[in-house]
């Protein structure tokens, strides 16, 4: 027991000793804020121009979980001969080598790409480890409320039906768009089989394994959109809704009748193209992207076409909301070597170009910026910015906690 | 005869001296003791302590794994009492909180201890209990039927029994969901067909396609030729003198098995099912694949990590997940240690008399252990081969080998993503996940056999047993917490230099994976008889001698067997290395990557290579030097 106690304490020492040496590695935060001010005030060609003496030689460091970030930064590379490397992880995995970096001191990144607004609220803007910084270029094209944090990509997760009446073995019975007004009010995918329309066993990835999942429910105890769920639960049962005492709130009704009703998928891609092959009235609510792998034409297995999104339905068909999106925030680290150069990328990847580099041509991404062109059967952003849950890094990780824990009892047999 | 009975007259006649020279040794040290000061006397203690190399070994072992096992232990029990970045809302960063321990073990809110710890960590015993069973069953059958009886193809099922193993749990899990998905009793998005309803037009009940049953039969068929490893090793080695003599006295061969040869294989047995048992209790993918919903605590573990606002909970559930997988392995160590004897290498005849199966009973256990073995060990293989040669997965018309062959972007998220043969990125992370994991078997291996000879040779000692111990510990510290540290570690000043290097996560693998070494090289020396050594120490053969001259080569194929676990296991390993490396150095994590981005030829094409040079490595190991997986842990 001796052995053991006095074990214990030398390793804390060392342990204490170790949290010191780490603590004390800061660098000054004020000089990165100063030099974002300046470049602020910077043009693109100023940016690049102040970059290129900044690095020289050297290499730029970001981290993003993008694979089309790359893309971006090949051609930023290829425009200004500045050379950048990419980190490229997992989300939990992003956080927690910059949190256990940024932390000790260490330089790892310049620029970060970051998804998941509870994460960047908690772990890396109210550490100070990352800083906002916005081109003014783009300044005039991009929402207020997508300025800080920069806010450079949207994604969205959208509710998506089999709209066919395809068994899965003959191709020919399939009917295209057979079922436009299958999804009209969010409370069919809450409540229970005796309600009318009821639509029972929604394809959705576990919040607890997708942080971005978690964020939408926690959006949705928000006072916006339990007023938007109370008026969808009126149009749908015909009745106020009259508040329970084991729900704070409506929202917290709609997370856990969803969540009983829903079934877990650990791949949106694959939840995806199994709703495209499926039966007829299968509903999964996952990327709008991960339509990549669908065929374009033709009615059969994994074609595009027998997919509805009652959100992009016109008119005002749907009640409540069609999905939610979520944004990646492009940030300047506070310890940056290199901070024109992560300035100069933001700047490239909030441009037109930039983000037609990147993620242009593809469905299911939007630029912050309001003039970046969008796939062309896709719908802007503003379109989906009506029609969609909007994730707010403030409100998300104010109320994070409450409702993961709320989640929790819902999640799992 | 006559020749035996002069060898051990002469034999004892040496012992006899050496002996009488030690009592005269002894005498005059005592002597000369006497007049010694204290702190001579204790600097000729310390210097006939250090006289031996068994207790080098242990101290510097000692010292080691102090430093790299139970520091972790320590940063994650303290951490379990720190509030976490993600946490302000509990008080300051960094100050010391009793709230993590009290919400996970009472908060009744949402019913949060129940939802986040109680049940979950019952769905995982009940999980485990039932993979402990199915393996024991089946690999400790096939051990049997290969070791004991008069069984046909053993050569074949020895080889490809282990295959399973080998393989990652989760592509099992992939391929049981491939199986047996159907769209009669599945719901929703999940009501897909699968391999069987497309051959058969027969469909499972849903709950043999996800949930705790199909969790449970993934993970006993993945740890049931470790069964069979750690059974087989025994009952290979097991002296058949006994069963000669039970014979001999006229015991039925099932009062035989009954009375000597499962008493004889009861501690093994116990400890395969603990070890099995702590294994599949912090199982995460299998669960991931084929849950479903089912929720068990490695899940939610991650979950809470995951969480931002609730790491402190997901530290002390770890913690908690330690403590029992601790628990385990003391009950194991009284089990192992209550057996008098593990010698089994005298020198002595061991031939076996097989037991012979009836005719009928034989071909039927023949055609059930041959459908087994092809099912689960061959039939994956070449799904994961067929899965890379189409365009859409499960369409057999869709045949293509383009997904090998193109130099063109197979898919537009990941750049460089052309043919497996024509892409450099696959290639260079293979060389590089052979070179680390080559490497963390070096390392660990040769600690193995320094750990069990030194544990051997002092066993029963304080120290012998913290060492074993604590090379132990690793196999039960979860992987995520255990790079955790190490990245803290290497983020940090003094270390920073370990920082995303190739040594630090060969440290870090051959710490993790010691305990498959350490465990194979202290049963290999405990197999040992005393004599062996003894009789080359009075020759006066120095140490090193007589480890690379003779105990090495005697049980040379059980070592070389000790450094072909930690390889594979470091081979398909991810989640320890993802966090202390850059996204594109093993192999492991291109697979992810491409499997993120519904690559799925691809993604298979890299499994089968890793499953494939994994396969190569042992069958030219095997070739070479005699040894191989299944003789691994067994000795």
């Amino acid at each position: 027991m001796r052995i053991l106690k006095k074990t214990l304490l030398v390793s804390a020492s060392y342990l204490m000793g170790l949290a010191m040496l780490t603590g004390c590695g800061q660098t000054n935060s004020s000089e990165t804020e100063k030099i974002i001010k300046e470049a602020e005030k910077m043009t693109y060609a100023e940016l690049v121009e102040r970059a290129k003496e900044e690095v020289g030689d050297n290499t730029v460091q970001t981290y993003g979980n993008s694979s089309q970030l790359e893309n971006a930064l090949i051609a930023f590379s290829e425009q200004t001969g500045i050379k950048v490397t990419n980190t490229k992880k997992g989300d939990a995995e992003t956080y927690s080598e910059l949190g256990e970096s940024f932390s000790g001191g260490r330089y790892v990144a310049d620029m970060v790409l970051l998804q998941d607004g509870n994460k960047l609220q908690n772990e890396m803007l109210s550490q100070g480890y990352i800083k906002n910084f916005i081109p003014k270029d783009q300044k005039a094209n991009i929402a207020a409320d997508d300025q800080n944090p920069l806010a450079a990509v949207y994604l969205n997760k959208v509710f998506m039906y089999n709209n066919t009446d395809f068994t899965g073995d003959n191709a020919e019975t399939a009917k295209v768009n057979a079922k436009t007004h299958y999804l009209t009010n969010v409370w069919q995918l809450a409540g229970t089989d005796k309600d009318p329309g009821h639509i029972a066993n929604t394809s959705f990835k576990t919040p607890s394994n997708e942080n971005v999942n978690m964020n939408f429910l926690v959006m949705l105890t928000s006072d916006e959109w339990v007023g938007k769920l109370t008026t969808a639960y009126k149009a749908y049962y015909g009745l106020d809704y009259a508040k329970e005492s084991k729900y704070q709130n409506i929202g917290y009704k709609w997370i856990a009748e969803f969540l009983t009703n829903s079934q877990a998928h650990d791949s949106d891609g694959t939840a995806c193209k199994n709703v495209a092959k499926g039966n007829g009235g299968t509903m999964a609510l996952v990327n709008l992207n991960k339509n990549k792998d669908l065929k374009d034409s033709g009615v059969g297995k994994e074609s595009k076409a027998n997919l509805t999104y009652p959100a992009m339905e016109e008119g005002d068909n749907l009640k409540g909301f069609g999905g939610f999106c979520y944004k990646m925030y492009a940030m300047v680290a506070d310890n940056a070597k290199y901070p024109y150069a992560a300035c100069a990328i933001i700047n490239y990847l909030l441009s037109a170009e930039g983000f037609g580099d990147a993620w242009g041509a593809k469905d299911g991404y939007y630029s912050a910026n309001t003039t970046a062109p969008i796939a062309s059967t896709d719908k802007p952003i503003s379109w989906w910015k009506e029609r969609l849950v909007i994730e707010d890094p403030a409100y998300v990780s104010a109320h994070y906690k409450d409702v993961f824990e709320f989640v929790q009892q819902y999640e799992g047999k | 005869m006559n020749n035996i009975a002069s060898l051990n007259k002469e034999k004892i006649k040496i012992i006899f001296n050496h002996k009488h020279a030690l009592i005269d040794n002894k005498a005059s040290l005592n002597k000369s003791e006497k007049t010694l000061t204290p702190f001579k006397k204790k600097l000729n203690l310390l210097g006939a302590y250090f006289s031996k190399p068994s207790n080098i070994i242990l101290v510097i072992f000692a010292i080691i794994l102090t430093l790299t096992v139970v520091i972790p232990l320590i940063y994650l029990l303290l951490n379990t009492f720190l509030i976490h970045t993600g946490e302000a809302s509990l008080g300051k960063i960094g100050s010391l909180t009793f709230n993590h321990w009290f919400e996970v073990l009472f908060k009744s809110k949402y019913n949060y201890s129940i939802s986040v710890f109680y049940k979950p960590l019952l769905n995982s015993v009940l999980m485990s209990i039932i993979s402990c069973i199915i393996s024991i069953t089946v690999g400790g059958g096939i051990a049997y039927l290969i070791t004991r009886t008069d069984f046909p193809c053993k050569k074949f099922v020895s080889l490809v029994f282990v295959f399973p193993y080998i393989m990652p749990s989760w592509s099992i899990a992939m391929f049981w969901e491939n199986l047996f998905k159907n769209s009669i009793y599945l719901e929703g998005a999940k009501a897909q067909v699968g391999l069987l309803q497309s051959l058969t037009g027969l469909s499972v009940p849903g709950g043999l396609v996800y949930g705790l049953w199909p969790c449970a039969i993934c993970l006993g068929i993945h740890y049931a030729p470790f069964a069979y490893i750690l059974i087989g090793g025994i009952l290979r080695n097991m002296d058949a003198n006994l069963e000669e003599a039970a014979t001999i006295l006229g015991a039925s061969r099932f009062k035989i098995l009954r009375k000597v040869t499962l008493p004889i294989v009861l501690p093994a047995l116990i400890s395969t099912i603990l070890l099995v048992f702590a294994s599949s209790i912090s199982s995460y993918t299998v669960p991931m694949f084929l849950g479903n919903g089912f929720m068990t605590i490695s899940l939610k573990m991650k979950a809470l990590f995951n969480s931002s606002v609730l790491v402190g909970s997901g530290y002390v559930v770890a913690t908690i997940l330690m403590i029992f997988s601790v628990s385990i392995l003391l009950i194991n160590q009284k089990v192992t240690n209550s057996r008098r004897s593990f010698v089994t290498v005298t020198g002595k005849s061991s031939q076996v008399s097989l037991v012979k199966i009836k005719t009928p009973i034989k071909v039927i256990i023949t055609t059930i252990v041959m459908f087994y073995t092809i099912f689960f060990a061959i039939i994956p293989l070449i799904s994961f081969a067929l899965e890379s040669l189409l365009k859409t997965s499960g369409d057999f018309s869709t045949f293509t080998t383009y997904y090998w062959t193109t130099t063109e972007q197979t898919n537009p998220y990941i750049s460089g993503s052309v043919g497996i043969f024509h892409n450099k990125t696959i290639w260079r992370t293979f060389l590089n996940s052979l070179l680390i994991s080559g490497a963390c078997a070096l390392i660990a291996g040769t600690f193995g056999i320094l750990i069990g000879y030194a544990v051997a040779k002092s066993r029963g000692k304080k120290l012998s047993n913290y060492v074993s111990n604590m090379a132990f510990l690793p196999y039960l510290i979860p992987a995520m917490s255990f790079s955790t540290i190490y990245l803290a570690i290497s983020t940090s000043k003094p270390f920073g230099f370990l920082y995303r290097s190739i040594p630090l996560l060969i440290i870090v693998g051959a710490i993790k994976f010691l305990p498959f070494a350490s465990r194979s090289g202290t049963n290999a020396m405990l197999q040992l008889s005393n004599e062996i050594e003894e009789a080359s120490i009075i020759v006066g053969v120095p140490w090193w001698k007589r480890m690379v001259k003779i105990l090495f080569p005697i049980q040379k194929s059980s070592f070389i067997s000790g450094y072909l676990l930690p390889f594979i296991s470091c081979m398909r390993e991810l989640s320890l290395f993802v966090l202390l490396t850059s996204s594109g150095t093993l192999l492991t994590a291109v697979l992810a990557n491409y499997e993120t981005y519904d690559s799925t030829q691809i993604s298979n094409g890299i499994n089968l290579i890793i499953i494939v040079a994994v396969l190569i490595i042992n069958l030219v190991t095997n070739k070479l030097t005699g040894a191989s997986i299944d003789k691994g842990v067994g000795g």
